[in-house]
């Protein structure tokens, strides 16, 4: 049976490239948040200045970067690692 | 009251402090004294014995400093590669957003008089205070890191949108998890 989501998921090129790169047990977490953001479970934080629109949540080390400014439309921005090589 | 004593204030301290111009003239000396003599790995090292305090009492700060770190590391790199790039980006976000500017530093100064104020104790009730003082300004520290390497990135295609998804089924066709 097909779920439908409430708000279209538009996915730029970079989240594309981005979400290639990640193994299957991250794809499979990244689309647990997308479902979260769907439902408003979850919001994330927003950014700043030119890219205040947009929102980051966190997903261990990787950041989701989207936006939901857009009425009906989440739109899957980037994702990325965090650039630490700490512990 | 001193940023020990009541970690949850920080920030006023941070704004007292940026209104004093002689503690600012010594603030930038030390930040060109730090550009010239720090190593990316002294940074890291300097962080991992922070979270070594932390954890050897108990407190989980590891995110937050991770947030930081990422934070200092990608600015110092910034600085030593790419100088002009930064800085423009820097003073287009300080022309444009002044507000989010102020609120920048005052962050990352909070941040900053937190980490000195964990050399200062031993007291786990201490640390615990300025760790959950530290985790929420990482958050917002997190959310400049992310606009300025933003701002950095010229925009392109990458932009452009490659898929929609309607249902779930679809997006899981578009993260190749079918």
């Amino acid at each position: 049976m097909s779920s439908e989501y409430k708000r279209a998921v538009n996915v730029r090129r970079r989240f594309d490239k981005a979400v290639r790169s990640l193994d299957r047990d991250l794809r499979e977490r990244v689309l647990n948040i997308v479902d979260e953001l769907q439902k408003g479970t979850i919001s994330g934080k927003p950014l700043k200045g030119p890219y205040r629109e947009f929102k980051s949540v966190g997903i261990g080390k990787y950041r989701l970067i989207y936006s939901d400014k857009v009425h009906c439309v989440i739109d899957l921005y980037d994702i990325r690692h965090r650039e630490t090589a700490y512990i | 009251m001193s940023v020990l004593e009541e970690p949850s204030n920080v920030e006023d301290v941070a704004k007292r402090l940026l209104e004093d111009e002689r503690a600012l003239s010594i603030l930038t000396l030390v930040f060109q004294i730090t550009l010239v003599k720090i190593s990316e790995s002294d940074l890291v090292a300097t962080y991992r014995e922070l979270g070594d305090r932390f954890k050897s009492v108990g407190v989980d700060v590891e995110d937050a400093l991770e947030a930081i770190l990422e934070h200092n590391l990608w600015k110092l790199r910034q600085v030593r590669s790419n100088f002009w790039g930064y800085a423009l980006m820097y003073l287009d976000f300080i022309l444009n957003y002044p507000d989010n500017a102020y609120n920048y530093v005052v962050t990352l100064l909070s941040t900053m008089l937190l980490l000195l104020a964990t050399y200062e104790t031993i007291e786990p009730t201490k640390l615990r205070s300025i760790g959950e003082a530290l985790s929420t300004l990482s958050e917002e520290l997190e959310s400049y890191t992310l606009t300025f390497m933003l701002m950095l990135e010229k925009p392109g295609v990458e932009e452009e949108v490659s898929a929609t998804a309607r249902t779930r089924e679809e997006l899981r066709r578009v993260f190749r998890l079918e």
